[in-house]
């Protein structure tokens, strides 16, 4: 009788004691070292439940930002205010040379009318893209990724071409129903095709995980110089041609670096455009490429 | 009988007043801050309620609870999955069996505790993920997230030692 009451009780009380104590710090690190091997081993079987967790957490995170996005947008405003005159005299000279400008490009714009006119040139539609809210800033010395408030219900795609401020913050990696991920620019796995403008120099544009960005494959008599324009060059089907990424950088020793246009550090909103909404944009995949 | 239920909402106030100072730190691990430099620098609060906690009252953050961090942590931001529930769960055991040591110790040795162990987890940090990109990943940014955490773990303790305070008292289950 004896016996058969302590079996019982060690029958109950077995399970609270494996995860009290010791025990479940050691079956949670073994827990945690076998999901590690197994997600190392096979990145992809993770993905669906990463993209799950991301869908259910980014509206805690969305309510969570939001203060400090008011009160980053607030502390910008009031720092403003200093610099408002300044600012003031810089904007109404600029004013002056924009007026100038545009009665050029008011000019250029009936004379590229009546050419394409002439060749019955098909013309691009606008771009189509999704705004959304960044939920989620995983911007640190190993990893450049923001989460967004918006996916697949939104018409977000994989690889789409993400926009922040005046130029490109990066594109779309992961994408759920509400909730998609960015792999910034600055990404140490981040790989654009690029142009550089007046040059029409190709190259690749690699992420390092700081604010500037590398060129690769340039050849030394490309003749780069400091202030010129990067923008995609197209190739590879994946972004569209001529977005803008920033300009060239002349460090020490001559070393070329791309300055983003977009501060990645302070991306609130972003758009991520619809390649698909371009007449001339072939995905990679349609491409033939063998031919 | 009314007793009995006072108490026990009492209890379950001031405990998940302490689970929901934890939960919105971690939250707050994971959000946007738009502030310049703010995901670099950003402060590693989830090391300073792990190390608070394991010290103080560890019977308050499961190892279960630790996990499930980890895990959502890795999820969120895009990390290895399981890496961080592993160097929580490690950080945490290795604390709370130091924590006899730190318990009467005045707060500048609990907070050297604390940097040479955050120190720990930056450093296999760096170098896992240095490994993982095979390549050295520059140090600037992590030395200054490093610091920024160190420098506001005082604060933090203070925001606990007030949680802390409101807590029942350990061997009071429930009323």
């Amino acid at each position: 009788m004896k016996s058969d009451m302590l079996s019982k009780n060690i029958s109950v009380t077995a399970p609270a004691l494996l995860l009290a104590g010791r025990n479940a710090k050691l079956i949670c690190l073994i827990l945690s070292l076998i999901l590690f091997s197994v997600m190392f081993l096979q990145p992809k079987t993770g993905s669906s439940i990463r993209l799950l967790v991301t869908d259910i957490v980014s509206p805690a995170l969305a309510v969570i930002s939001r203060p400090f996005q008011n009160v980053a947008a607030t502390i910008s405003s009031v720092s403003g205010v200093a610099e408002l005159k300044a600012e003031n005299a810089k904007l109404s000279a600029e004013n002056a040379r924009l007026k100038e400008w545009y009665q050029t490009a008011l000019m250029l714009q009936a004379e590229n009318q009546s050419l394409h006119k002439l060749l019955n040139f098909k013309m691009d539609r606008d771009h189509k893209f999704v705004t959304a809210r960044v939920v989620s800033d995983a911007s640190n010395a190993f990893v450049k990724t923001l989460l967004l408030s918006a996916g697949q219900k939104d018409g977000v795609q994989k690889n789409q071409a993400v926009l922040a401020g005046e130029g490109m913050a990066g594109r779309i990696i992961e994408v759920g129903k509400n909730s998609s991920r960015i792999l910034l620019l600055t990404d140490i796995n981040s790989r654009v095709p690029v142009i550089i403008e007046g040059t029409n120099q190709k190259a690749i544009l690699v992420g390092n995980n700081s604010d500037l960005l590398e060129l690769k494959h340039i050849p030394d008599d490309a003749g780069i110089s400091e202030g010129m324009r990067v923008v995609t060059s197209g190739h590879g089907g994946v972004f569209l041609p001529g977005l803008p990424i920033g300009r060239i950088s002349v460090g020490g020793r001559e070393k070329l670096s791309v300055r983003p246009y977009t501060n990645m550090d302070r991306v609130t909103h972003v758009r991520v455009l619809d390649s698909k909404s371009d007449t001339n944009y072939i995905p990679a995949q349609q491409q033939n490429i063998a031919k | 009988m009314t007793g009995f239920f006072n108490n026990r909402l009492d209890w379950l106030w001031r405990v998940s007043l302490a689970q929901f100072t934890t939960i919105f730190l971690f939250l707050m691990n994971l959000s946007n801050f738009s502030f310049p430099m703010s995901g670099p620098i950003r402060p590693y609060f989830i090391l300073m309620f792990l190390f608070y906690w394991s010290v103080y009252r560890p019977t308050l953050i499961s190892p279960i609870f630790v996990f499930f961090l980890g895990v959502i942590f890795d999820l969120v931001l895009g990390y290895p999955l399981g890496l961080h529930s592993i160097l929580f769960l490690v950080f945490q055991w290795v604390v709370s069996d130091q924590r006899l040591y730190f318990l009467g110790q005045p707060f500048f040795l609990v907070w050297i505790g604390f940097c040479l162990s955050a120190f720990c987890i930056y450093s296999f940090e760096w170098i896992f993920f240095s490994a993982y990109q095979m390549m050295w990943i520059e140090t600037e940014t992590l030395l200054l997230g490093f610091i920024f955490t160190i420098c506001i773990f005082p604060l933090i303790s203070l925001l606990f030692t007030l949680v802390h305070r409101f807590l029942p008292a350990e061997n009071k289950a429930f009323g």
